[in-house]
């Protein structure tokens, strides 16, 4: 079962359809086309030259591999979609539905065939050595490597290269640009990684020397589900179809990736190429100086706007959402825990515990890839609302707990004499006094969710967070973004801050201690 | 029940979870209506838990209560509750409510009173009792001894036919003892029939129409005011006596 988030009812649709569901059909190509669309996942913060935001205009995803997916869909006569999700879950992600294929420098090897369906080899890549230009001790063999800090992407050939070559072996998740900034600044001496990635952040940078020769080879293929022969023949008659008519050539040579091992794979007997690389010569125009602060902040933020506008929306609506979800139940366990029979005191304390006590990836990663297993498969909005809404409830339970104990047992019997029963007594008596109490934690409990939020960038989706880290590494810079995504976290915190405080004020104008 | 007698109390006994003595030992004692009676002992005589049993706050073992003729048998206590109106020693008006949101709470959440209806007669209660210039206050504002008419005001609200009132000196200066009587006199008229949990003899002594002594949860004796502290025939009372003249010196 696939519930597709309209967001305000996404919770209610939970609710309602929570139990165990059918799996998806594996044969979709019919579904696929009926659709019209062909969802494929990548992730834009892996860099140039794969799947990027264009530096010149970040509202758009450009890379080899756009035009490789545009090309395919083409052939399948549907357009192409690309989905959002974070390089080392693709084919978690894939395995969930939340696309229909993986095209993202996918290497084939023989542990990926077991989870998914990898189709023929699209492009061949060398391994390539980076090291600092003019370093006298600069590794320049593999034998070199042994014992040096080598930076290189997680789960990839080139970290088992490394590790055979007993080097110290320095793995990023972030993005690329990162792994080549290390080397310049010293933090690491060498980078080992697939040709496309070093000749978009090795060789642009004067500092950096890309060695010649390869030291290893990768294959990349595109991964569909596991069990979906069908649309994996499609795709391999498609990117027959596209070899023999030149396509992938041409888009290889565009980005300046052309080279003699994928002349090979596709049978092509011209090994060289006198082609411009257009998009390559772009990219470097682009990236390979950045201008002054001022001068990105005039040309250049200005067209980010858009994308981090989106991106807050997404970021406020999750936090207020979840915060919703965290204040209904954090206030349903505080009484349970102030006021409720043993078993349920017991109850509400294990799930403080709990929760506060277990990382809240670990949790969003068994609500996202843990549920569907039982059946559940949830949308990533309503994943990220729920994971969230579970770990704050016991934060905010802790808050109000602390509320309700700072109003004494005098005025609880005092409500109950005058007649007041348990709910009339917590609704006019002793909630409002709670309430002030609780207030400023609660509030600094938002903030904080406001923050947290950025780990659903996890489930595909794009907030503000990820918006920044995919921009920041497609346009080379992280300071002067950082900024900006500061503002616009403050922007959208600060108001919450101070709506808290009035409402502190108000509630605390006549208890005294707030008054003088 | 057209007895004229309000409170009834038969038999009462109470003890509390893991003690070895009762609280409260066969307490048995009655208050004609709109009558003022104070139940008098030292700390730990088992005063207070006779208040909260009258009031619906705790239950108890044996025994029994009636008011107006509505007996209450043990397990049973909560129905008190709304009926017998207290007014604590600390008083516990709500902070965040005004003196009038104080009074019509509950006639409002409990009784449904429309809210005019909970206004108008909460507004002649504190007329009454001289609040009349505080009605939009918030307790804080107010002086200990108007904190303690605004209580007995929200007690009031809700029309209970026994008023009982735990300690009313102890937390006021002593030059407010003339006010607390004038008060008590003030609801006097309502006709609702008064008990005062107090050590303080000199208060039973002027106000109270019986006064009964409890001592380790027994009433020891009880009796007009002028017989009891003049001719006290228990020791408990006596010590009660020497304590109170020791307190004033």
């Amino acid at each position: 079962m696939k519930i597709h988030g309209i967001w305000p009812c996404a919770l209610i649709a939970v609710i309602v359809s929570w139990g165990p569901g059918a799996l998806a059909d594996p044969g979709s190509l019919e579904q696929l086309r009926a659709r019209g669309e062909l969802r494929w996942g990548a992730d834009a913060q892996g860099g140039a030259p794969y799947v990027f935001q264009d530096p010149m205009d970040p509202n758009h995803l450009i890379g080899f591999e756009v035009d490789l997916a545009a090309a395919l869909a083409k052939k399948l006569g549907v357009r192409a979609r690309p989905v959002q999700g974070q390089w080392d879950q693709l084919l978690e992600l894939l395995a969930r539905g939340d696309f229909d294929l993986a095209l993202n420098g996918i290497e084939i090897a023989a542990e990926k065939a077991r989870v998914c369906e990898l189709t023929r080899a699209y492009y061949v890549a060398a391994e390539r050595i980076t090291v600092r230009r003019g370093d006298a001790n600069a590794p320049r063999s593999l034998e070199l490597l042994r014992g040096r800090p080598v930076g290189t992407l997680p789960g990839s050939l080139a970290e088992r290269i490394l590790t055979r070559a007993g080097a110290n072996v320095k793995s990023y998740d972030g993005g690329q640009n990162e792994i080549y900034d290390d080397l310049r600044i010293g933090r690491s001496d060498a980078v080992l990684l697939d040709e496309p990635i070093a000749r978009y952040y090795g060789a642009i940078d004067p500092a950096l020397e890309v060695l010649e020769g390869s030291f290893g080879e990768v294959r990349y293929a595109a991964a569909v589900k596991l069990g979906d022969v069908e649309l994996r023949h499609a795709l391999d008659r498609a990117f027959d179809e596209l070899s023999k008519d030149g396509t992938l050539r041409g888009i290889y040579e565009r980005w300046g990736l052309w080279n003699a091992e994928t002349a090979r794979l596709l049978g092509d007997p011209r090994e060289h190429t006198s082609a411009v690389p257009e998009a390559w010569e772009a990219w470097r125009a682009a990236v390979g100086k950045q201008p002054p602060f001022w001068e990105r902040v005039r040309d250049r933020y200005p067209s980010t706007l858009g994308l981090f506008a989106r991106g807050a929306a997404l970021t406020l609506l999750l936090s207020l959402s979840a915060m919703s979800v965290a204040i209904v139940l954090g206030v349903a366990i505080a009484l349970g825990r102030s006021y409720g029979p043993r078993p349920v005191r017991w109850l509400a304390l294990a799930y403080v515990e709990f929760f506060r006590g277990t990382p809240l990836l670990v949790q969003l990663t068994m609500v996202y890839f843990g549920l569907p297993e039982l059946g559940v498969t949830l949308d990533p909005f309503v994943a990220g609302v729920i994971a969230l809404g579970l770990n704050y409830a016991a934060a905010e339970a802790e808050n109000y707990r602390a509320g309700l104990a700072s109003v004494s047992g005098g005025q609880i019997d005092a409500a109950r004499v005058l007649g007041l029963n348990m709910l009339e007594t917590i609704r006019w008596v002793v909630g409002p006094q709670a309430a002030r109490v609780a207030i400023p934690p609660a509030t600094n409990d938002f903030i904080a969710l406001l923050k947290d939020s950025s780990l659903v960038s996890l489930v595909t989706l794009t907030e503000l967070t990820k918006t920044y880290t995919n921009l920041a590494n497609s346009t080379r810079d992280h300071l002067g973004l950082g900024v900006v995504v500061a503002i616009w976290y403050l922007l959208i915190g600060l108001p919450f801050a101070r709506l808290a405080r009035l409402a502190e004020e108000r509630l605390g104008r006549h208890l005294g201690r707030a008054a003088t | 029940m057209s007895d004229g007698i309000a409170i009834r109390v038969v038999d009462l006994e109470k003890r509390f979870a893991g003690a070895r003595e009762l609280a409260l030992d066969r307490v048995s004692f009655e208050l004609g209506r709109g009558k003022l009676g104070a139940v008098v002992g030292r700390s730990g005589s088992g005063k207070s838990t006779l208040l909260r049993c009258m009031a619906g706050l705790e239950d108890f073992d044996r025994g029994a209560i009636e008011i107006d003729g509505v007996r209450v048998e043990s397990g049973g206590a909560a129905s008190l509750l709304g009926r017998v109106g207290l007014v604590f020693q600390a008083f516990e008006l709500f902070p965040h409510l005004t003196v009038l949101e104080n009074c019509t709470l509950a006639p409002r959440r409990v009784r449904n009173k429309p809210r005019g209806e909970a206004e108008a007669h909460a507004r002649e209660l504190l007329k009454l009792l001289g609040l009349e210039n505080k009605v939009d206050m918030h307790p804080l504002r107010l002086s200990g001894g108007e904190r303690q008419r605004a209580a007995i005001a929200r007690a009031l609200a809700m029309e209970p036919r026994v008023l009982c009132y735990d300690e009313p000196t102890s937390a006021l200066d002593a030059s407010l003892r003339r006010e607390v009587s004038r008060t008590f006199e003030r609801v006097r008229e309502t006709a609702v029939t008064q008990v005062v949990v107090t050590h303080d003899v000199a208060l039973a002594r002027d106000l109270a129409d019986s006064v009964f002594v409890l001592d380790h949860g027994r009433i020891a004796e009880s009796g007009a005011p002028e017989r009891v502290f003049v001719s006290p025939e228990h020791a408990a009372t006596r010590a009660l006596l020497s304590e109170n003249e020791y307190e004033s010196v």
